[in-house]
């Protein structure tokens, strides 16, 4: 996909690239834990994402801080499964391998939401979980591009979405218990 | 939809607005995170990534201006291309269903052919005005006259040109053929001397004839002007090519 972006796009982006720059090095470093490495880590996670510019644009300040934060954080992660560097397999992915796959969706809808309880839940999960998550119910991006972003075989792609929503499914209704007691 | 499809339905809104939250905060946390960063840890980017990174931009906003200029031409050209069409559409029809339009532009296309001929011939043509034949049969022609047409018929070619009711015709048999040159009540005739081989001018009831031949040919130039003088056809006979 060729990034094509306005003279405006052009400066926003070229911003949010000078001015939390020390943010996005100090999280590169602290995953690729070398200096070139975690510049380039930085470089290649703004060139992806500049072709979705116009998009960013439109997002909470906040939130497309922590966008960009997960985006650079991927791409090291990326990068370092690549390199074999760390166990390809997130511990946490190992959790959700182990949910039965027959569990019927009917049952397990959450009845009643409490958004902040949803929070504390997301906030658990692994790296890669969140950014399959934001990229999914934030960005609303499609399945081949989750793919490709997160490293996940494309025919993969729903069954993690099932299996990660069992989690937090079940993460839930256990959290729902602990603050009832509370 | 189903009861099921809604409560996934909202399912998927609490998880977007969890999610979204969930930025929010995180955004908050690194803001506050860079505003307690000592100045030796705000580092900068080295001039090699910076310099990479202005580059990937440039070129995404190259492509976008280039995007932007073909977006605009994109109008224009697509009126241009159907004004186009629709004109090529009328012109064939038109030469195809109306017959007076039909002749106008065949005439139009001879004359292109014609005067793309002319040019053509031009350097050889001297002083005259005078479109000669394609075949350049001859060379020099009267004042006035015009190539008309040519015929090839058993290796015997005939030339004609017009001027409104006069004609000039060349002839060229092969070498071998017999002819009878018919000299009873002629007006008058003389002998010709045509490119160093000697010929025969016959002028009778109003038409006036030249008949010669060489190693190769027999010829013969024959006209019902009887205002062209012997001079001049006998040198448009030398002009036989």
């Amino acid at each position: 996909m060729y990034a094509v972006i306005s003279k405006e796009e052009k400066e926003f982006i070229g911003s949010l690239y000078d001015e939390y720059y020390p943010f996005w090095y100090k999280t590169a470093y602290s995953m690729v834990h070398n200096d070139h490495t975690a510049q380039d880590m930085v470089n290649e996670a703004f060139t992806k994402l500049i072709p979705k510019c116009s998009r960013l644009m439109s997002f909470d300040k906040n939130a497309l801080l922590a966008y960009v934060h997960i985006t650079v954080a991927n791409t090291c992660r990326n990068y370092l499964e690549k390199a074999g560097k760390t166990t390809v397999t997130d511990p946490d992915d190992e959790i959700i391998s182990n949910i039965s796959d027959g569990i019927s969706v009917e049952d397990d809808c959450i009845k009643s939401f409490d958004i902040s309880i949803l929070k504390s839940i997301i906030m658990k999960l692994s790296e890669k979980e969140r950014a399959f998550l934001i990229m999914s119910y934030y960005d609303e991006l499609g399945d081949r591009i989750i793919s490709k972003h997160l490293d996940i075989p494309y025919n993969n792609v729903r069954m993690y979405r099932t299996r990660l929503i069992s989690k937090i499914r079940k993460m839930y209704v256990t959290e729902s218990k602990v603050s009832r007691h509370e | 939809m189903s009861k099921q499809r809604i409560k996934e339905r909202l399912e998927e809104a609490s998880i977007s607005a969890a999610v979204e939250e969930m930025l929010i905060e995180q955004g908050q946390n690194i803001r506050s995170e860079l505003a307690c960063m000592d100045d030796s840890d705000k580092v900068k980017p080295d001039s090699s990534h910076r310099l990479n990174f202005d580059k990937a931009l440039e070129r995404a906003y190259r492509r976008g201006r280039l995007r932007t200029f073909l977006n605009s031409l994109r109008k224009p050209v697509k009126y241009t291309a159907a004004v186009l069409a629709s004109v090529t559409v009328i012109f064939s029809v038109s030469i195809v269903s109306v017959d007076a339009f039909r002749i106008r532009f065949i005439n139009w296309v001879t004359n292109l052919n014609d005067n793309y001929i002319h040019v053509d011939f031009n350097g050889e043509s001297s002083q005259q005005n005078n479109p000669v034949s394609p075949e350049g049969t001859l060379i020099y022609l009267p004042p006035r006259f015009m190539f008309e047409s040519i015929q090839d018929e058993n290796n015997i070619k005939v030339v004609t040109y017009k001027s409104e009711d006069s004609f000039v015709q060349l002839t060229v048999y092969p070498i071998n053929t017999s002819m009878n040159i018919d000299t009873e009540n002629i007006d008058r005739g003389q002998s010709v001397e045509i490119n160093g081989c000697d010929g025969m001018l016959i002028a009778k009831k109003g038409f006036t004839r030249i008949t010669w031949s060489n190693e190769k040919s027999i010829y013969t130039l024959y006209t019902n002007d009887s205002a062209l003088t012997d001079d001049e056809l006998i040198t448009a006979a030398e002009s036989a090519d």
